[in-house]
């Protein structure tokens, strides 16, 4: 119960604030890697149409492809490209940083992503936006 | 004290209602104080700041922003503001300097109408309403002297020809109209960069504002509508 309690502070704690160099919020997120990219489409309005990507920047392919689909998450960026999903109903997270420290309840499944180069960030997306776009290695 | 989850719960709930309240705005904004020096140069507007943020103003730009135009600017801006605030959002800029009654609002061409900045109604205020891009520089890797801030079309800051200090200013093609950069480079960031980011590029170019923090040595942050990546400084791929 404490750490649910905790778990859900937190998580209602970072809702509701929007930027462009940090972000949270929440949303559904679709998680995908591509060779030496990993491309996060966040649909935060539920119109099932991303308005947001984020893109993780790797120095080598990931050794097991990532392509999930998580319902309700939370998202963090923080201001030195951290970031940080968080599907707590399912208790697994993702993390694309250079480093990070957090840690997560006992019985959560993190994926971390290594060797990070960078994480950017794309907001304002359209309809027409073409996440295939962002899927070229850096 | 005993622990009880649920009146923690309550109160957490309590707390994100007033945060959420306070920062719904999706248009969140950063605010930089300190010395602003703003300049235009043909269909480019560079705003240079010497922030009071991490100890003291040291007359170097720790941030710079570069405002885009379709079109030269008939009237030159040029400001030399030393004490001013910037409220950078992402649907724009605005700039106030209460000891000189002046301000400056930026604001996307795409957005119609524009976004709300309000200035008080005594200070002298310049628009900028036809904004196609705003870069934002931060970490900046060569040192820009504020007092060493070319001059651009507007009036003159009394600086002529060997008085120019050899800094950043020289190297970095701020003054750059930004169809000058469609052959290459970086609309913002840029080598030296750890981090960059690009507004206003979706209505004239079909592209999408992005912004890139890059962690991995031996690379640099670099903006374009589009496309924020992290590049190698050796170039390979």
């Amino acid at each position: 119960m404490k750490r649910i309690a905790i778990l859900a502070a937190l998580l209602i704690a970072v809702s509701a604030y929007g930027g462009n160099n940090t972000f949270t919020g929440t949303g559904d997120v679709a998680i995908q890697s591509d060779d030496r990219v990993v491309v996060i489409a966040v649909d935060t309005n539920g119109d099932k149409s991303p308005d947001r990507a984020f893109v993780a920047g790797i120095e080598k392919p990931l050794e097991k492809a990532i392509d999930v689909h998580w319902t309700h998450a939370s998202i963090e960026l923080t201001e030195e490209g951290s970031l940080v999903i968080v599907d707590s109903e399912h208790h697994r997270a993702f993390v694309a940083a250079a480093k990070d420290a957090r840690t997560f309840p006992d019985g959560f499944e993190v994926t971390r992503i290594p060797k990070v180069i960078g994480v950017a960030h794309y907001w304002g997306l359209g309809r027409d936006f073409k996440l295939e776009s962002l899927h070229h290695n850096w | 004290m005993s622990y009880k989850p649920g009146r923690i719960l309550l109160c957490s709930i309590l707390l994100s209602l007033v945060a959420g309240l306070a920062t719904a705005d999706t248009d969140a904004a950063k605010v930089f104080h300190g010395a602003i020096y703003v300049e235009s140069y043909d269909q480019v507007m560079v705003i240079a700041v010497d922030s009071d943020a991490n100890g003291a103003r040291d007359g170097k730009a720790d941030t710079v922003f570069v405002v885009a135009t379709p079109e030269s600017f008939v009237t030159p801006v040029s400001y030399r503001w030393t004490n001013a605030s910037l409220v950078f959002k992402a649907s724009g800029v605005m700039v106030t300097s209460p000891a000189d009654r002046e301000a400056l609002v930026v604001t996307f061409k795409r957005d119609v109408p524009h976004a709300n900045f309000t200035t008080p109604a005594e200070f002298h205020t310049t628009r900028v309403a036809n904004a196609i891009g705003l870069a934002h520089h931060s970490a900046l890797a060569d040192e820009y002297f504020m007092d060493a801030m070319p001059p651009g079309n507007g009036r003159g800051h009394g600086r002529h020809g060997s008085e120019w200090v050899d800094d950043g200013w020289t190297r970095q093609p701020f003054q750059n109209n930004w169809d000058s950069n469609s052959g290459g480079g970086c609309m913002s960031g840029g080598q030296g960069s750890l981090s960059c980011s690009v507004g206003g590029c979706a209505s004239t170019q079909g592209r999408n504002d992005c912004s890139v923090s890059c962690f991995g040595t031996g690379y640099y942050a670099c903006c374009n509508c589009g496309n924020c990546i992290c590049l190698r400084y050796d170039g390979r791929p």
